[in-house]
């Protein structure tokens, strides 16, 4: 049987609780090299911070680092089920032009993130997902 | 990496960043001053430099990124990097390790893991140069007046051109000359993760140096190799040391192929 999102994702997720400050968030990106920290308070999403949300919502506006990651989420929420296929997820990457989605249960549980690392290795090569290996965040 | 003596604490000295390491890294790796200095974005008579006197903070980045292969590779008998470096890797649309190395999208000790635990994703040659891309040169694709701030300039101000240009980098002046570009992402690690107040702290004390640039005349070719090797999406264009456009990955993969699965993914707006 075709492998399913549950079946790839990886479990160990960062996660920073909503009170948590915008500081706190950009020393999680950099010491784990990573662009965005998901917000979860008792295991339930409640959204993701991006770098760039940082330098727009509170550089920009010349917050000194104190701001709370509870106070600047983006609502939108791009996530998948662990039962979603992986064609499907890939599909939702590539709208969403995103690398990586958070994986949520019922109730908004966080079970894991599903990066595109996760997901290239299991695709066919040559289909629309795996080109987008090739992706890079242009702006 | 707790208790590594290399990037652990980090990174500020010679003796940690310098040259027995450099060495270490080339020689497990299998690759020479060109190639590294090209993933550094410098001049091969800049590796000799740092050689003596440690590789710049400023691209501790790529360093760690290499050391991370290296790590990997070492004590790996399997394959031998030579061979695998510059192969196209199924698994990755046809890029290879170098590839990777250079792109900060990717998490590379994954992608090497996989590469080692599977030779099947690589493919039988290696990349031929040079590509099927039309003779075109920087300037015909550049974008005019591109952003820029300061020197003197406080990061608030770069984040609100940023925010106000949808853009995530901006070209740093400093007395009327090109001299570093400043992401979004360098304003998140380099200042707000060590809480320097943002409204004081000048964009050229975060910038990253010196800065990677093409001139107008540079071949497209030319200016994506750069791109790759340095790790970044888009390039000043300069003219006797004067600014005079920038030019972006989107750009060039949308000219190359504008029918491709591909260009729609790389121009696709953020929705942030």
């Amino acid at each position: 049987m075709a492998p399913l999102v549950g079946d790839v994702m990886t479990r160990a997720v960062c996660m920073l609780p909503p009170s948590s400050t915008v500081t706190d968030a950009a020393r999680v990106m950099r010491d784990q090299d990573i662009g965005d920290v998901v917000v979860a308070e008792d295991g339930v999403l409640h959204g993701v911070v991006t770098d760039r949300d940082i330098v727009v919502r509170s550089v920009a506006e010349g917050h000194e680092g104190g701001l709370l990651l509870g106070e600047m989420l983006s609502r939108q929420l791009r996530t998948v089920s662990p039962e979603d296929t992986l064609e499907e997820a890939a599909a939702r990457m590539r709208r969403a032009a995103v690398r990586r989605l958070v994986v949520v249960e019922e109730g908004l549980r966080v079970a894991g993130v599903l990066s595109m690392d996760d997901l290239l290795p299991q695709l066919e090569p040559g289909s629309v997902a795996a080109e987008l290996s090739h992706r890079r965040e242009g702006r | 990496m707790p208790g590594d003596p290399v990037l652990e604490g980090v990174p500020e000295t010679a003796e940690e960043l310098g040259g027995d390491v450099l060495r270490w890294i080339q020689d497990t790796l299998e690759i020479d001053d060109r190639t590294t200095a090209g993933l550094f974005g410098v001049d091969p008579p800049a590796m000799e430099e740092w050689r003596r006197h440690g590789v710049p903070v400023a691209r501790v980045d790529i360093f760690r990124r290499l050391r991370e292969v290296a790590s990997r590779f070492h004590g790996h008998h399997a394959a031998s990097p030579g061979e695998l470096i510059d192969r196209p890797l199924r698994a990755y649309g046809g890029r290879t390790l170098l590839d990777l190395i250079a792109d900060p999208t990717v998490h590379i000790g994954r992608a090497v893991t996989r590469v080692l635990s599977n030779p099947a994703t690589v493919t039988g040659t290696p990349p031929s140069a040079p590509r099927n891309v039309p003779a075109q040169i920087a300037s015909d694709l550049m974008e005019h007046d591109p952003v820029v701030v300061d020197a003197d300039d406080t990061l608030q101000e770069a984040g609100r051109r940023m925010r106000a240009a949808d853009i995530g980098d901006v070209v740093v002046i400093e007395r009327g000359q090109p001299v570093g570009m400043l992401t979004d992402r360098d304003i998140v690690v380099r200042a707000v993760a060590d809480r320097r107040d943002v409204r004081i702290t000048h964009c050229g004390h975060i910038a990253t140096r010196p800065l990677i640039a093409v001139e107008p005349g540079t071949p497209v070719e030319e200016a994506m190799r750069l791109m790759r090797s340095g790790g970044v999406r888009r390039l000043p264009v300069v003219e006797e040391g004067r600014l005079v456009g920038i030019i972006g990955l989107g750009d060039l993969v949308v000219e190359f192929d504008p029918d491709s699965p591909l260009a729609d993914v790389v121009v696709a707006p953020s929705t942030d």
